[in-house]
């Protein structure tokens, strides 16, 4: 059966926190996309099972997370950090989270308007596709050591005016 | 209240500094093995630091998610975009008073769009595999229904090539595949001017653009609205009274309207399932409208298949899930990848040289616990087209089909089938069916259908282990005729490996191009052919067929229809 209308737009709407679920086990873009359009082939099959009176994102994380364990066990990129049961227990709380996460996601932007351009240019060229910390390092001469403490110090700085600017926007 | 994090070796402030040292670690990939036991502890232990982790990867994945909007080089300072100037043609929302960040950050955003709209087009231009223009021909007419050109002394046909230049239709619907694969699906009443490999100006009618993978910027204008392909699949109507709407089926596009001044304004991200409308009076701002699944035509079929009779399987008796099991379940997927071997890949039944291939994984009933399951994954290189599964399956490698006796069996016991065409030209989806085909159906072929179905680079591969000689087998078929069969031709090397558990196992070919009949021609990276996948598992005796699973199908055929029968049920081969 073909999904509804409703059940296409919860998928695209929920589109940017499969997204970041799938990152955040696996922490790798290209990887992260593959599992994305895989995981959404899943959940087109499974829509028939979705029951419309349930919250979909936490049915779709559910598919997601086995979607993400399997592939990077498949491809033998799975993490020793990230075992089932400590990714269960991150998507449960991920789910939980979304609203406090979709704020951050949206408040991402104004901090990076903040940014002096040194910094944001040092992002443009570690966030670009295929960028590679080790290989930028070596263009301008420095450590991938050094070159992770400075964008470190910088996730920092936005990491902070994320969590201030959430602040301000509860007390308006 | 949640539990602090496991202490390092000093106080709480160096536990959290040592949590940020490690995602920063894995953030930029310098993660030591050691580290990554380190951060597990960390995070098993504490929902602090599981919130710490979550805020991080969300910054992490925002900023690639978000790279083409808010990081690309020539972003002009941000902070300008924020005083609260208003640009030429901008009308300033009412409610985007002091303090309303998130707002301010939409309004950032356009403002930042379209400053970069320009830099983006270069960059897309420059970041898209780039192949020659062709002197002959900027596009192919690749498929046609009910097609009546608006001029009758320039029929249009399949097959036919195409310059530079206007297309226009009365009616029905025309598929155009340009020479660097992009496909414009454009319907009638419609015209379009083709402008290049990139580029194409829209000036009234339905299109939809499909690019191929990995490819970006395509760029499609109206009258009224320009549209930036971000890699994507995408529909744009052309209508009267200056009105354009633009409809997103995958990927991101960036839409701009145009003043009727001739001043830019701002851009629009649009993503899959978004839809917008510019017109006059919206004063060429992007109003949101009511996605529509099927509301443009984003496929031509060749003519849709004729379901197999219910009568010569009694499938009316046997029941649904019967049926999905002698023609597969609905929903299967649709394309697989076929990814460059970036080396030598060895056949040895062992996968670690496949990484880079992106798998496709299937298990009965779609189930994780499933004990059926294939992990399947194909590459190819100028010499060798390979193929490797790793099946999920209790009885592994028992199939007791001897390739010298019975050489058209050797699925029935458990293995593999691939069908797929290595016909460039044919493009996809393929075409050619089996005489049973129309035996079934009391029709009788053409002979230009006679001709399609000997085609040599059809090919139907059945890929099998014999365990009474411990001989990894291969039998192909080539065109529809399924009259003539090659076992364990020369050339071809194949390796399997039993799981250490026994309860699956692994399959490696490697199969020079010269088997399947293209080896003047074989597949190239941006190829978008034809390929169906079949696993099949044997009972314990590896005698007789106890489930299959069908991946690579192309959904706008009926589903009665057997894949040896139809080349054109066969799913999308995408060459990456």
């Amino acid at each position: 059966m073909p999904a509804s209308d409703d059940f296409v737009a919860h998928l695209t709407k929920s589109q940017r926190q499969l997204h970041a679920f799938i990152f955040s086990l696996v922490w790798n873009p290209s990887d992260a996309d593959d599992i994305l359009q895989e995981t959404n082939l899943v959940l087109l099959k499974k829509a028939a099972e979705f029951d419309a009176n349930c919250d979909f994102l936490p049915w779709a994380l559910a598919f997601a997370r086995f979607q993400t364990l399997a592939s990077l066990k498949r491809r033998q990129r799975l993490r020793l950090v990230f075992d089932d049961v400590l990714a269960r227990t991150l998507a449960d709380e991920a789910t939980g989270a979304q609203p406090v996460l979709d704020g951050r996601r949206m408040a991402l932007a104004t901090c990076l308007a903040k940014l002096p351009r040194p910094h944001r240019e040092l992002l443009v060229k570690r966030y670009e596709p295929k960028a590679s910390v080790a290989d930028m390092a070596a263009a301008i001469r420095l450590t991938p050591k050094a070159l992770s403490d400075r964008l470190r110090r910088i996730r920092q700085v936005l990491l902070d005016c994320i969590t201030k600017t959430l602040a301000e926007e509860a007390l308006l | 209240m949640t539990a602090p994090l496991p202490p390092a070796a000093g106080n709480a402030l160096d536990a959290h500094d040592e949590l940020a040292a490690l995602l920063n670690t894995l953030a930029d990939g310098t993660l030591t093995e050691a580290d990554e036991l380190r951060l597990r502890e960390i995070l098993e232990g504490s929902q602090a630091a599981r919130q710490a982790f979550r805020e991080f990867a969300t910054l992490h994945a925002g900023l690639y998610w978000d790279y083409a909007t808010l990081l690309t080089p020539g972003l002009p300072p941000l902070s300008e975009t924020t005083s609260g100037e208003t640009r030429p043609g901008e009308t300033r929302p009412d409610n985007a008073g002091p303090g309303h960040s998130i707002r301010r950050t939409a309004a950032m955003l356009a403002a930042a769009a379209m400053a970069v709209a320009t830099a983006v087009a270069v960059w897309l231009f420059l970041i898209s595999p780039a192949r020659p223009l062709v002197d002959q021909g900027l596009a192919t007419v690749t498929q046609a229904r009910f097609l009546l050109p608006s001029d009758p002394k320039r029929p249009l046909a399949i097959g036919q090539s195409l310059k530079a230049g206007r297309v226009a239709l009365l009616g029905g619907a025309i598929e155009l595949t340009l020479s660097n694969g992009v496909v414009i699906t454009l319907e009638g009443p419609g015209e379009i001017d083709l402008q290049g490999e990139l580029q194409a100006f829209l000036h009234s009618g339905n299109a939809t653009v499909r690019m191929p993978k990995g490819m970006h910027g395509f760029r499609l204008a109206t009258p009224s609205t320009d549209v930036l392909d971000l890699g994507t699949e995408f529909a744009v109507m052309a209508g009267g009274g200056l009105v354009t709407d633009v409809q997103v089926y995958d990927g991101e596009v960036i839409a701009t309207g145009k003043s009727a001044a001739g001043v830019g304004r701002f851009p629009n991200r649009l993503a899959a399932g978004d839809a917008a409308r510019f017109s006059p009076e919206s004063g060429g701002n992007a109003v949101g409208i009511q996605w529509k699944p099927n509301r443009f035509v984003r496929r031509l079929p060749v003519e849709v298949g004729i379901p197999h009779p219910p009568a010569a399987t009694s499938l009316d008796t046997r029941g649904l899930e019967s049926e999905y099991q002698v023609f597969g379940r609905p929903g299967q997927r649709e394309s697989l990848p076929v990814v460059r071997a970036t080396g030598p890949v060895e056949i040895d039944g062992q996968l670690d040289d496949w990484q880079e291939a992106g798998g496709f994984l299937t298990a009965r009933d779609n189930s994780p616990t499933a004990a059926e399951w294939m992990d399947g994954r194909l590459m190819f290189d100028n010499r060798h087209l390979y193929i490797a599964a790793h099946v999920g399956d209790p009885m592994p490698m028992r199939n007791a089909c001897d390739p010298a006796i019975d050489p058209g069996f050797g699925w029935r016991g458990g293995g593999l089938q691939v069908r797929l065409s290595t016909d460039r030209a044919l493009g996809w989806p393929a075409a050619g069916n089996a005489p049973c085909y129309y035996e079934q159906r009391k029709t009788a072929p053409t002979a230009a259908e006679i001709e399609v179905a000997e085609n040599p680079r059809l090919s139907h591969l059945t890929m099998w282990y014999h365990a009474a000689s411990g001989t990894p087998c291969l039998a192909i078929n080539h065109g529809m005729n399924l009259d003539a069969v090659a076992v364990n031709p020369e050339g071809f090397r194949a390796a399997y490996r039993i799981d250490e558990d026994g309860r699956g196992y692994v399959a490696e070919y490697a199969i020079p191009w010269k088997l399947l009949s293209c080896a003047d021609d074989p597949p190239q990276s941006g190829d978008v052919l034809a390929v169906t996948w079949q696993t099949m598992w044997g009972d314990a005796e590896g005698r007789l067929e106890r489930y299959r699973l069908y991946d690579g199908r192309n959904p706008s055929e009926p589903r009665r229809i057997f894949v040896w029968e139809r080349a054109t049920t066969w799913g999308r081969a995408e060459y990456r």
